[in-house]
C-alpha cells in the first residue's frame, strides 16, 4: 500500500513501532490490520481477541476474553512483554444485540478491564473508536458539532448508553494518566461494502419508513476513510477527540436512495405504528428510541481531524453509501 | 382542389341569395350598414387565408398558436359575418332544401362541441355560413389569383381599426369556435369528400348523440385523427411558448419544493447547513414573480451595506416568515457583490414540519450563537429577526409595532464577532399575511398555527440603515449588559425610525 507509506512522509527515521489491537478480528480490526502490516514502521503487531486474525509474521496472536474476570491480569502481561508503544482497543459492537447484558459486558465492563491494563502497563498511547451518534440528535444543537459539544444520546437506548459510559470511562482515564496519549475518534455512521451496522441495514431496506416533513442531514464515512483515520492517529501529534466524518453531508432521503431503497414518509404517528410493527416482525428497522436522528439533523464537524490529525475524507458520503447498494 | 369541392356545393349558391334576403330583414342592424364594403372585401380575405391553409395543410394541418393572431381579423370577420345570418338561421331552416343527413354535419356539430364551445346552437349553426362565406365569395371573385389574396388580406387589418369595440368583443368569442370549425372543414376538404357543412339538422341534441357519433363512418375515425393532430399541434406550440415554458418551470420549482418538504426530495447535494442550490435554482421562477410582480418589492439604502461580514437586525412581521427570503433575495438582487447571505430563523420555524425542511434546503440556519459565530467567521452577511415568533404572532392590530428584540444576544454576536450591526426595515410583509388566528398546534410541534389569508398582494418596501458600528467595544464586552443594551436600543430605534418613515412614505398598502 503506497499511501500507507505516503501517510508517514519522512518519518521513516523514527524508532520502530509496537502496536497492539483487541479486537482484531472485530469490523474496525479487520479493516485497519492492512494498513498495520503494510506500514513499514510497525515492526509487531500483537492481536488480542478471542479469534485468531489472518497468518502474518508480523502478527503475534494471544487470546484474551474481555468478558472474563481474569482478562485484565492477561492484558497487562501481553503489554509489557511485548513493550506495546499503542493500543488500538477495537472491541466493541458496531449494533445493538439481543443479549444486552453480554453487550455490556464486552463494551462497559471490557473497556475497564483494558483501561486498567493500560495504565498498569503504562502503554504511551490508547486509540479508541466512538460514534458522532453520540452527540444524539436534538433539536436544539448547532449546524455543526464540534468536538467538545455535550455527549447527551438523545435515546435511553442500551447500545448507546454502553458507548457513553465507554467515553466517560476513557475520558477520565485521561484526566488520571496523563502520560498516556488518548486518542478517541468519533465515527460518523460506518458505511461500506464489508461492513454491517444498524445504520447499513436502515438504509439498505427497500423501503424505509421516515417521518414526513423532516428531512435530517446525515453523514456517512466510507470504511476505508475510517481505516485510514484509525491508521493515522497512531502518529497523532497530540491526544484528544476527533470527528472522523466522509465528505458532504446528504439528506436523509438522499442516503437512502443512493443506497437502493425509497424512503417512505410517513406522519410522525403512523411512522412510529409502522416502526413498531416491521421491528416486531423480526427485522428490525430502526429501534424506537433512534427516531429523533430521522428527525433532527445531526452533522458533526470533521474540520479537526482535518487540521490536526491530517484526516481528508476521500470518500462522499454519497460514494459511501452507493457503495452499499453495489454490495448487496 | 378545395375551391372546385365547394364550388360545387350546391349550398354555396343558396348563401349568395339569402345574403340578400337577410339585409333587409334584420332592420336592427343598420348601423353595420355602413360596413358593408368591408363585409363585401372580407369573405374573399378569409377564403384566401383558408386557400393557403389548404395549401399547407398536409405539412400542419393546424395554424400554428403564433399565426393565429394573425388570421385573427379575416377569421374574425368571418365570425361576425356568419353570426348575422345565424340569427335568421332558425326561421330559414323550414325551407332548406337538405334532405341528405349526412354524419358529417353530425361529426362537425361534435367537433365544435368538443372543441369546448359553449354549444349554443347559434354559435354551431354558423359553421355552416362561414363555409358559405368563404364559397360564396369564391364565386364571387371567380378566384382572384395569389396577387389579389395577398392584398387584401393586408387591407384587412386597416379596415380593422375603425370597427366599434362591441362588435369587435363579440367577434373575439366566436374567433375560437370559427377557427376550429374552419380547421375541422379543411380536413374534410382534403379528404376529397363533398362536404354538406350546412347544418340543416343542428338545431337540438340529437345530432350530439353517441348513436350517431358511433355510427360506423370511416371519415368520422379520420376527422378524429385530424383533430388529434390539431389539437397536438396546439398544444405543441403551446408548450414552445417562453411562458408556457416559464411557468412549467415554476411548477417543476414548487413540486420539488413540495416532495422537498415532505421528505421525498430529489435533493443530489447540500452544503453543510443543508443548502440545496439546485431548489434555489429551481425556484427562482417563483421567487423572481413574487419579488418583482407579486410584492413589487422596492429596496433602498443597500448601497450603504459594507463588504464582509455584518450583522442585519430586521423587524419580523406576517403570519408567515417570507421575509427572511425576500431580504435574502432582495441581498442577492442589489448587492452581488456581496458573500451570499444567510438568514437564521428561531426553533419554532426551523423544526416544523414541511417549512423548516424547505426553508432549510434554501439557506435558511437554526438561529444559535454557534451557527452565527460560524458564518460571521466566514465573511457572510447574516441576517436575524431578533423578535423571533414574538414578531409574527402579534396581530394584525399590532402591525408593525416592534417586539422585544430577544435578549439581545444578535448584539453580543455583533460585539464578540466584531461586525457592524445594520438595522433594516420590512414593511409590506405583515399585510401580505396578515395573522387572523391562532390555532393550537402542538400536534405539528409548533407554538400555534397561524390562521392567514393566501399570500396577499401588498407592496413590500425594504430599507437598510446606516451600519452600527461595534468596533467601539472589545471582544470581551459581549457579557457587559450596559454595552449589549446601548447597542439594542440603537438598533431598536433605527428599525422603529425607518419603518414608520415607509409607513408614512407608503399611500396605499396595495399600491405602494
Amino acid at each position: 500500500m503506497g499511501e500507507a507509506k505516503a501517510d508517514m512522509g519522512g518519518e521513516s527515521n523514527k524508532p520502530k513501532l509496537r502496536v497492539a489491537l483487541t479486537g482484531a478480528t472485530s469490523d474496525l480490526g479487520t479493516l485497519l490490520l492492512p494498513r498495520l502490516l503494510a506500514d513499514p514502521d510497525v515492526d509487531c503487531i500483537l492481536a488480542l481477541d478471542i479469534a485468531k486474525p489472518q497468518d502474518h509474521e508480523k502478527i503475534s496472536y494471544r487470546r484474551v476474553d474481555l468478558t472474563r474476570h481474569d482478562a485484565e491480569s492477561e492484558l497487562v502481561e501481553a503489554l509489557t512483554e511485548e513493550k506495546v508503544d499503542a493500543l488500538y482497543h477495537l472491541a466493541f459492537l458496531l449494533g445493538p444485540r439481543r443479549n444486552a447484558a453480554f453487550a455490556h459486558e464486552v463494551e462497559v465492563a471490557g473497556t475497564h478491564r483494558v483501561l486498567s491494563a493500560v495504565a498498569q502497563a503504562k502503554v504511551p498511547r490508547l486509540i479508541v473508536p466512538s460514534t458522532t451518534a453520540l452527540y444524539g440528535a436534538h433539536g436544539q444543537h448547532p449546524a455543526l458539532l464540534p468536538e467538545a459539544s455535550a455527549l447527551v444520546a438523545s435515546p435511553p437506548s442500551r447500545f448507546l448508553r454502553d458507548k457513553l459510559e465507554v467515553e466517560r470511562q476513557v475520558t477520565a482515564f485521561r484526566e488520571k494518566h496523563p502520560e498516556t496519549t488518548v486518542v478517541v475518534l468519533r465515527l460518523a455512521p460506518l458505511v461500506g461494502p464489508t461492513v454491517n451496522n444498524p445504520v447499513t441495514r436502515f438504509l439498505t431496506r427497500k423501503l424505509v419508513p421516515t417521518l414526513m416533513g423532516f428531512d435530517p442531514l446525515w453523514q456517512a464515512v466510507h470504511e476505508e476513510d475510517a481505516a485510514r483515520a484509525l491508521h493515522l492517529a497512531l502518529r497523532a501529534p497530540h491526544g484528544g477527540d476527533y470527528n472522523v466524518v466522509g465528505r458532504g453531508v446528504l439528506p436523509l432521503s438522499r442516503m437512502i436512495r443512493e443506497a437502493g431503497g425509497s424512503a417512505v414518509p410517513l406522519p410522525g404517528p403512523v411512522a412510529r405504528a409502522a416502526i413498531r410493527a416491521i421491528n416486531a416482525s423480526g427485522a428490525r428497522v430502526l429501534p424506537i428510541p433512534m427516531l429523533d436522528y430521522i428527525h433532527y439533523s445531526w452533522v458533526a464537524d470533521g474540520s479537526r481531524a482535518e487540521s490536526e490529525l491530517g484526516f481528508v475524507p476521500r470518500h462522499h458520503a454519497r460514494d459511501a453509501v452507493a457503495s452499499l447498494r453495489r454490495a448487496v | 382542389m378545395a375551391k372546385g369541392v365547394l364550388g360545387n356545393d350546391p349550398f354555396q349558391r343558396g348563401a349568395a341569395a339569402r345574403q340578400e334576403l337577410q339585409k333587409p330583414a334584420e332592420p336592427k342592424q343598420e348601423p353595420e350598414q355602413n360596413d358593408a364594403p368591408r363585409t363585401q372585401a372580407a369573405p374573399p380575405a378569409g377564403e384566401g387565408k383558408e386557400r393557403k391553409k389548404a395549401a399547407k395543410a398536409p405539412a400542419s394541418p393546424a395554424p400554428s398558436a403564433k399565426a393565429a393572431p394573425k388570421g385573427k381579423t379575416a377569421k374574425g370577420r368571418g365570425a361576425a359575418r356568419s353570426a348575422r345570418p345565424a340569427a335568421a338561421a332558425q326561421p330559414r331552416k323550414p325551407r332548406e332544401p337538405e334532405p341528405v343527413v349526412d354524419d358529417r354535419t353530425a361529426a362537425i356539430g361534435t367537433a365544435a362541441s368538443e372543441a369546448g364551445s359553449p354549444a349554443e346552437v347559434a354559435e354551431r349553426v354558423s359553421a355552416g355560413p362561414i363555409a358559405e362565406v368563404g364559397s360564396t365569395a369564391d364565386t364571387a371573385t371567380a378566384g382572384p389569383p395569389p396577387s389579389d389574396v395577398e392584398d387584401l388580406r393586408g387591407a384587412a387589418p386597416a379596415e380593422s381599426e375603425p370597427e366599434p369595440a362591441r362588435h369587435r368583443s363579440r367577434e373575439r368569442v366566436q374567433v375560437a369556435e370559427a377557427a376550429q370549425l374552419e380547421r375541422e372543414e379543411h380536413r374534410g376538404v382534403e379528404q376529397t369528400v363533398a362536404v354538406e357543412p350546412f347544418p340543416a339538422r343542428i338545431d337540438g341534441s340529437r345530432s350530439l348523440e353517441p348513436s350517431a357519433i358511433t355510427h360506423a363512418d370511416p371519415n368520422w375515425t379520420e376527422r378524429a385523427v385530424g383533430l388529434a393532430h390539431i389539437a397536438r399541434d396546439v398544444v405543441t406550440q403551446a408548450l414552445r411558448s417562453e411562458t408556457f415554458e416559464q411557468l412549467l418551470a415554476a411548477a417543476q420549482g414548487v413540486a420539488r419544493a413540495v416532495r422537498t418538504g415532505i421528505g421525498a426530495g430529489s435533493t443530489a447535494e447540500v452544503d453543510p447547513y443543508g443548502k440545496d442550490p439546485y431548489l434555489e435554482q429551481q425556484l427562482m421562477p417563483v421567487a423572481d414573480f413574487l419579488y418583482e410582480r407579486y410584492w413589487r418589492v422596492s429596496v433602498e439604502g443597500a448601497a450603504l451595506l459594507p463588504q464582509g461580514a455584518c450583522l442585519l437586525v430586521a423587524n419580523h412581521s406576517g403570519a408567515m416568515p417570507f421575509d427572511g427570503p425576500i431580504l435574502r433575495q432582495a441581498l442577492m438582487r442589489e448587492r452581488p457583490d456581496l458573500a451570499e447571505a444567510r438568514w437564521l430563523v428561531e426553533d419554532q420555524v426551523f423544526h416544523a414540519p414541511f417549512l423548516g425542511t424547505v426553508f432549510n434546503r434554501l439557506g435558511a440556519i437554526r438561529a444559535c450563537p454557534e451557527n452565527a459565530l460560524r458564518l460571521l467567521a466566514e465573511r457572510r452577511p447574516v441576517i436575524v429577526f431578533p423578535e423571533g415568533v414574538q414578531g409574527m404572532g402579534k396581530p394584525f392590530a399590532e402591525r408593525y409595532q416592534l417586539k422585544r428584540l430577544g435578549r439581545g444576544g444578535f448584539a453580543k454576536l455583533a460585539v464578540r464577532a466584531q461586525v457592524p450591526l445594520i438595522p433594516v426595515a420590512i414593511v409590506g410583509a405583515e399585510e401580505a399575511f396578515p395573522l387572523l388566528a391562532k390555532l393550537p398546534g402542538r400536534a405539528l410541534g409548533l407554538p400555534y398555527l397561524p390562521v392567514t389569508t393566501p399570500p396577499l398582494p401588498s407592496k413590500w418596501s425594504i430599507r437598510f440603515g446606516d451600519p452600527i458600528s461595534t468596533s467601539q467595544y472589545a471582544p470581551d464586552a459581549a457579557d457587559d449588559p450596559a454595552a449589549v443594551q446601548q447597542l439594542v436600543d440603537a438598533s431598536r430605534g433605527a428599525i422603529e425610525g425607518m419603518v414608520s418613515a415607509l409607513l408614512k412614505q407608503r399611500k396605499s398598502v396595495f399600491g405602494g
